[in-house]
């Protein structure tokens, strides 16, 4: 269906989501301005079919092809190509999807422009070729201007969305990664800013060739100052030159914000690199570590990953250290003779043993009572054994290498049967010990009766 | 002329194995140049001397003092406190980098770490395991008092259980950045 441009037009910007969306595609993608079918009829379904009119008619793809706002569509790739225009016409509807100007961008319309300007001057004044070389190079200047004022807008735009996200970042909004910001601060500034601003900067001197200001300058002095003398062409050049070249302020402004937030975000970004390399230099020292066995699993202060950290270093309570502090040197012998010194005035005393008390559960393995029992009946008989306890422990002693305390207990039960013992009139507390222990008894005695006749 | 009185504290706080650091936090919870630091640097050589004798290094940064055994041995410099201030301070690092959080929020006193944020970091994926392989038994909140606080690395805000880098807690950040950038 065959229709009229303004009515495309009109139904474009009603439904200038869709097409917004076609642009961030060519956007995200290689620039070519192409976009994939299935995307569009997508959207055609969702938005334009949806809404009331007519518009679901003017803008399904064979409408769009036939009217040349799709100039091409390719069935076998599923692509469809969009007209220029539209893109230039969408762009200038939305400023934050107006395309930057690139430095090859900037390259190429200074390149244009001094073969322009010289090409105005080999001409001979006044002829059909003079005009013809006018006409293009006034173009030109038309051209840059709407190109720089529209790329001034879209960085305006895109400065000031960075700064939206500058002031979130800085009043602490944990969404936003400071190396992303840093990263896109820095590519709008060196991409699309540092080219424009030296495009246009007055004073830019480029070796071998002209700048954009200083090609626009030749011209005006050709005008003015040869023999030519037409003032009112240089007035009128120099008055295009400073209204592109006017735009230098707005840049300016635009360099400097950047430069700012660069400069804030550098730090932090610094701060954020190093600490993230330190961390995991932290965590690849423990990797060793995860073997499972029982030694040499914790990190010690001699680890290799504390050696870049030297701030701290050697800090430490000082106070269980108290003792007089002396530099001395290895080789002295000065150290020996202190040490002789010190253990002479040290006033040595043998340590003192504290006995214990013996157990009462102490038993005795069953060889151990058959040698008690054996060496107290191999002894001589007794007629007079005035402190029984002593009598065992001197037995026992004599005979036995490994004697103890616990001997004596065993000791006075095997000795009963031989010898009929008793408690003397006045009994006595007595005490015996081994060396370790001590055992407190009552004395008892052994009187053999004489016999009756 | 020193001040009899002020070296006392300072002592104390040097032998305790403190750091003095430039500034403190004063009632509004702002930095305020601290009298021992300002003492010692009135009286720097009285200092120096009287802690050479001793046979301890005293260690003078711009912005903090602290003493240390005096030895030619760099391996004796290694010390315990040494090593955990460190392991609790780049955990400390990581969890504001792992939460775009800014430096500021460690050092700036309107920021600080609260206990909601030192439950955070024990609750970072390698916290357990990195504190576990420093031989440090406690979490990582009750770690933080004996180690930093009590050492002056960290301070405590007045009338609130929140904590700041002081003048040596920033200096260790800023050695990270110096030796790690690039």
């Amino acid at each position: 269906m065959k229709l009229n441009r303004e009515i495309l037009i009109g139904a474009i910007i009603r439904h200038q989501k869709v097409f917004f969306n076609m642009l961030d595609y060519i956007d995200q993608h290689d620039g070519s301005l192409e976009i994939p079918e299935q995307l569009y009829i997508n959207d055609y379904n969702r938005i334009i079919c949806v809404g009331e009119g007519s518009d679901n008619l003017y803008l399904n793809i064979p409408t769009l092809v036939e009217n040349g706002i799709f100039i091409h569509h390719d069935k076998n790739s599923g692509m469809i190509t969009v007209e220029r225009v539209i893109i230039d016409l969408l762009r200038f509807l939305d400023i934050k999807r107006a395309k930057e100007l690139t430095d090859a961008d900037f390259e190429q319309m200074r390149a244009q422009l001094v073969s322009a300007v010289n090409h105005v001057m080999a001409q001979a004044l006044d002829s059909q070729p003079y005009t013809d070389a006018l006409s293009t190079f006034n173009n030109l200047m038309s051209e840059i201007h709407s190109k720089v004022k529209e790329n001034v807008y879209a960085l305006t735009a895109q400065v000031d969305s960075l700064a939206q996200e500058y002031k979130l970042y800085d009043t602490g909004a944990q969404q936003i990664n400071v190396s992303d910001l840093y990263n896109k601060v820095s590519d709008l500034y060196d991409r699309f800013v540092l080219p424009c601003y030296e495009f246009i900067n007055p004073s830019m001197d480029m070796v071998q060739t002209e700048s954009f200001s200083k090609s626009v300058q030749t011209l005006s002095d050709y005008y003015a100052f040869g023999e030519i003398k037409r003032y009112d062409m240089a007035n009128k050049i120099q008055l295009k030159k400073t209204v592109i070249s006017s735009y230098y302020k707005d840049i300016a402004l635009l360099t400097k914000k950047l430069e700012q937030f660069s400069s804030h975000l550098k730090k932090d970004r610094s701060y954020f690199l190093a600490m993230e390399s330190a961390y995991s230099e932290l965590l690849n020292s423990i990797i060793p570590l995860r073997h499972g066995r029982k030694k040499n699993k914790y990190l010690t202060v001699d680890s290799n990953v504390f050696n870049n950290h030297k701030v701290l270093e050697g800090l430490s309570s000082q106070k269980h250290k108290f003792s007089k502090r002396l530099t001395w040197d290895n080789q002295t012998k000065l150290r020996f003779k202190e040490y002789l010194v010190t253990v002479q005035e040290k006033d040595i005393r043998p340590k003192k043993t504290v006995l214990r008390p013996l157990t009462a559960a102490n038993k005795l393995d069953q060889d151990r009572l058959m040698r008690i029992s054996k060496i107290l009946y191999a002894a001589p008989n007794q007629t007079n054994i005035p402190n029984v306890h002593e009598f065992i422990f001197k037995l026992l002693k004599e005979a036995l290498e490994d004697f103890s305390l616990i001997d004596i207990l065993y000791g006075i039960e095997a000795i009963l049967p031989m010898y009929e013992t008793k408690l003397p009139s006045k009994p006595t507390q007595c005490k015996m010990d081994d060396g370790i222990h001590y055992l407190d008894y009552l004395q008892i005695e052994y009187k053999k009766e004489p016999a009756n006749v | 002329m020193y001040n009899a009185a002020t070296s006392q504290r300072i002592f104390s706080e040097l032998m305790n194995g403190r750091i003095i650091n430039k500034n403190s936090l004063d009632n509004s919870n702002s930095f305020t140049e601290n009298p021992l630091f300002t003492e010692i640097i009135d009286n720097l050589d009285d200092y120096r001397t009287q802690y050479k004798m001793s046979g301890y290094e005293f260690v003078e940064s711009p912005s903090y003092i602290y003493i240390r055994e005096g030895s030619t041995d760099t391996n004796s410099l290694k010390t315990d406190i040494t090593m955990k201030a460190c392991v609790l301070l780049l955990l400390m690092g990581k969890y504001l980098t792992e939460n775009n959080y800014r430096i500021s929020k460690l050092t700036d006193p309107s920021g600080g770490l609260t206990e909601a944020d030192f439950e955070a970091i024990q609750d970072m994926p390698d916290t357990a395991e990195i504190l576990e392989k420093s031989a440090m038994k406690r979490d990582f909140s009750a770690s933080i008092k004996p180690i930093l606080v009590e050492r002056n690395i960290m301070l405590q805000k007045i009338g609130s259980n929140t904590f700041i880098l002081s003048n040596s807690g920033k200096a260790f950040f800023d050695e990270i950045v110096e030796n790690y950038q690039g």
